[in-house]
């Protein structure tokens, strides 16, 4: 009887265990955001000089959106190169991921300056530039704080990286310091996250 | 005897004005991405000091804090002052944070998997010169995790 109880409690257990198998949000180990909010609508120059639009250009794919400058020694290579290392070890997430490099400093972030800067890390990196008005529409649609570009104190700018799934919802950020680990954790997941579990 | 003790007391003020032993640096990087710039990380242990300068090979370095303001944009500010080192508190640089800002670089001479010669420069244990690593920004956090 005791024995039979056991199989009863293992059955609902595993029952239970099934039905709450973590979503795919579940599995992230990025900051997670709680209510995630659509791709926006923006188009920049990119560095061959063609209008790029944000949206339509990265429809159907991971795009990992990051707001930086290119004369940045600390915070912008270390989160570039992460990304960069991480794709290099996952071919297969890397042919479905857009990383999008959007140069804010407008007064240096040339689209020549912005290709060179980018090429250190992975040739196939978007870089994207334009005017300070269009740059700064891009940061309010994107939701981040526009970057502050300054003669004396230098540049101000939001330091994660936005990361929108192919169903083109941000449900996770990066900010600076997250750890390859937590990349090679979650570009797999959120490249699956196409938005058919939920039709 | 008046000499004796003159004596014992201008050893015991010269023994008070040296430090202890010179600063011990570890985990030092120099983070290079390529082009004309770097950052420079390390931890300074074991001695009361401040350091004054950090040259890396010909260039020398500015003391930089990467800060976040309250909307979360960062920046990077200069030091007014020389960091100070204490044998209780140790003086960390690290990514995110206190750095050095190397500028003017000569891009045909640095490459991660080389060393290079730093010179750190300190208020009383004077130069002190090491080979350090140059890394790839994606190793410039460290540790196993990446």
């Amino acid at each position: 009887m005791p024995r039979r109880i056991h199989r009863h409690v293992l059955a609902v257990a595993l029952l239970a265990a099934s039905c709450a198998a973590p979503s795919p949000t579940g599995r992230l180990q990025g900051v997670v955001v709680e209510d995630p909010t659509p791709k926006p609508s923006f188009v920049l120059t990119d560095t061959s000089g063609e209008r790029y639009d944000f949206a339509a250009e990265t429809e159907g794919k991971l795009a990992l959106l990051f707001f930086g400058y290119t004369n940045c020694p600390d915070i912008c290579p270390v989160q570039l190169s992460q990304i960069a290392e991480v794709l290099r070890q996952m071919p297969d997430v890397a042919a479905h991921t857009e990383v999008v490099f959007v140069g804010v400093d407008w007064r240096r972030d040339t689209p020549e300056v912005i290709r060179a800067y980018l090429d250190r890390f992975d040739s196939r990196f978007v870089g994207l530039t334009g005017t300070a008005e269009e740059l700064e529409r891009a940061q309010v649609a994107a939701g981040v704080p526009p970057a502050v570009v300054d003669a004396d104190t230098g540049v101000a700018h939001a330091g994660w990286v936005i990361a929108y799934a192919p169903d083109g919802m941000n449900h996770v950020i990066y900010p600076f310091g997250t750890r390859q680990s937590t990349l090679m954790n979650d570009l797999p997941v959120l490249v699956t996250m196409t938005g058919e579990d939920r039709r | 005897m008046i000499r004796a003790v003159a004596a014992v007391g201008v050893v015991l003020a010269v023994v008070a004005c040296v430090p202890d032993r010179s600063p011990e640096i570890v985990s030092a990087r120099l983070s290079y991405g390529g082009g004309d710039q770097a950052a420079l990380y390390f931890v300074a242990q074991g001695s009361d000091d401040r350091l004054l300068e950090v040259i890396v090979g010909e260039a020398a370095g500015e003391f930089h804090r990467t800060e976040t303001d309250a909307d979360g944009r960062t920046t990077m500010q200069p030091l007014t002052d020389p960091p100070r080192l204490t044998t209780r508190s140790p003086l960390v640089f690290e990514p995110g944070g206190l750095h050095v800002m190397v500028v003017g670089l000569d891009p045909a001479t640095f490459s991660p998997g080389e060393v290079v010669d730093v010179t750190f420069v300190w208020e009383r244990s004077g130069r002190q010169r090491l080979r350090i690593p140059v890394v790839d920004p994606s190793a410039a956090l460290g540790g196993p995790d990446g």
